[in-house]
């Protein structure tokens, strides 16, 4: 009778619960964006697409690239800035083909000085990333 | 206008927001850029037609839930949190077509749980960030206009501004931080920095209070407020796909004794699919 009750009255809930607490945790602990993962997290900054990934202090850009290169390309740098897992930053990393040992790995996100106007960014990740 | 909100209240509440769920689903299943959910959706809509009790149907809704499931885990990193919400819903039926004598029961029950956790969490977010509080968040939006547009896009002179905003705003990816980039941007009035705080404060207390409504008794003030929410977030931010799914789920939680509400929340429901057909609005 309980099992019945608790599926019929909480069981949707309570998953909606537990995704939500995992999107915190993963946003808490691994810079995971607020915005993605059903944490319900949108508006409270800005939407991380507008984020930049630079890899060794240069800007990852998909320009001069072929449309297909440059889409795969966004594809990855936008997981990258939703999610800077290692193994996001791995598939990055690989599909740059960059032939280093290691690689710095900086996101950074715009900032606002309201007072003034003033639009500008800041560091939100760095990490190094060792080539296996 | 009370022959309407009879005919409304004729129909099972399972039956009414299963069919709002379809129906956005297939308005909105061509910008999934997954096009096999818009022809199967289709189809599901044309099996509608043949069978008019699809909704008590379990198998129905596993079909349902087996279309999105797909893109759940492709777009994981793209989706936003309304698909969450779709899924919920799907989840929800497909726990009201076993449990099917408790129908209104269970999915006011539900309603309410997931539209206090939906804003509670909402709420915790926001507090948990401080770029929210100190305006940071709502300030990209302010200056390039993408909020309040209703506001101010009649204005040819502020549309200049947000443009010009934008696409400084734009460049700004061009400097290295060792250069330490700024970007002067114009405010479209003097105060208009302080309105942006203004507004995040506002709109967090509006959340607040969107789960505190939704347990007052006074049926007036509750749904007059909810609705008051809902209507201004659509002209500030023109979330319709997020605002369609709050529309079921407040559809779900009125009670049988309130249909003049639950048309309302119908009426908006109804206003927001419209915008998603003609281009406008968040998905």
């Amino acid at each position: 009778m309980k099992r019945k009750k608790f599926i019929q009255y909480w069981s949707v809930p309570t998953l909606l619960f537990l995704v939500a607490c995992f999107q915190i945790y993963q946003v808490e602990f691994e810079e995971k964006s607020r915005w993605k993962g059903g944490g319900f997290g949108m508006y409270t900054t800005i939407h991380p697409f507008n984020d930049e990934v630079w890899i060794d202090g240069e800007f990852v850009s998909t320009k001069n690239l072929s449309k297909r290169d440059s889409l795969e390309l966004q594809i990855l740098t936008l997981k990258v800035k939703v999610h800077p897992s290692k193994h996001q930053i791995k598939n990055l990393v690989n599909w740059l083909d960059i032939q280093k040992d290691s690689v710095k790995i900086q996101i950074f996100k715009p900032q606002f000085d309201l007072e003034n106007s003033v639009y500008t960014k800041t560091l939100r990740y760095e990490t190094t990333y060792k080539q296996d | 206008m009370k022959q309407l909100i009879n005919r409304i209240n004729q129909i099972p509440i399972f039956k009414l927001v299963a069919t709002c769920f379809l129906l956005f689903l297939a308005i909105y299943s061509p910008r999934l850029k997954a096009i096999y959910v818009t022809y199967l959706v289709f189809a599901a809509l044309a099996y509608v037609i043949i069978d008019r009790d699809f909704f008590k149907k379990t198998y129905f809704w596993l079909i349902v839930l087996g279309l999105l499931i797909p893109r759940l885990y492709v777009s994981f990193y793209f989706i936003g949190n309304h698909y969450f919400v779709m899924i919920y819903l799907i989840l929800l039926f497909l726990v009201v077509s076993f449990y099917q004598d408790n129908a209104e029961k269970i999915l006011s029950h539900n309603a309410t749980v997931i539209l206090v956790l939906i804003m509670g969490f909402a709420v915790l977010q926001k507090l948990l960030v401080p770029d929210y509080l100190n305006g940071t968040s709502l300030a990209y939006l302010g200056y390039s206009g993408k909020i309040f547009k209703y506001f101010f896009y009649f204005n040819e002179e502020y549309r200049d501004i947000f443009y010009e905003n934008a696409v400084k705003m734009s460049e700004l990816y061009k400097y290295p931080i060792s250069e330490n980039p700024r970007v002067q941007l114009e405010p479209i009035f003097k105060n208009f920095p302080q309105v942006i705080i203004w507004f995040s404060y506002l709109t967090l207390i509006a959340e607040i209070l969107f789960i505190v409504a939704l347990f007052i008794k006074k049926q007036w003030i509750k749904h007059g407020f909810i609705i008051f929410f809902l209507l201004s977030l659509l002209v500030t931010r023109e979330e319709t796909g997020f605002l369609s799914m709050l529309c079921i789920l407040l559809m779900m939680h009125v009670g049988k004794q309130n249909t003049l509400y639950r048309a309302a929340y119908l009426g908006i429901f109804i206003l927001c699919l419209s915008l998603i057909i003609v281009g406008k609005g968040e998905l």
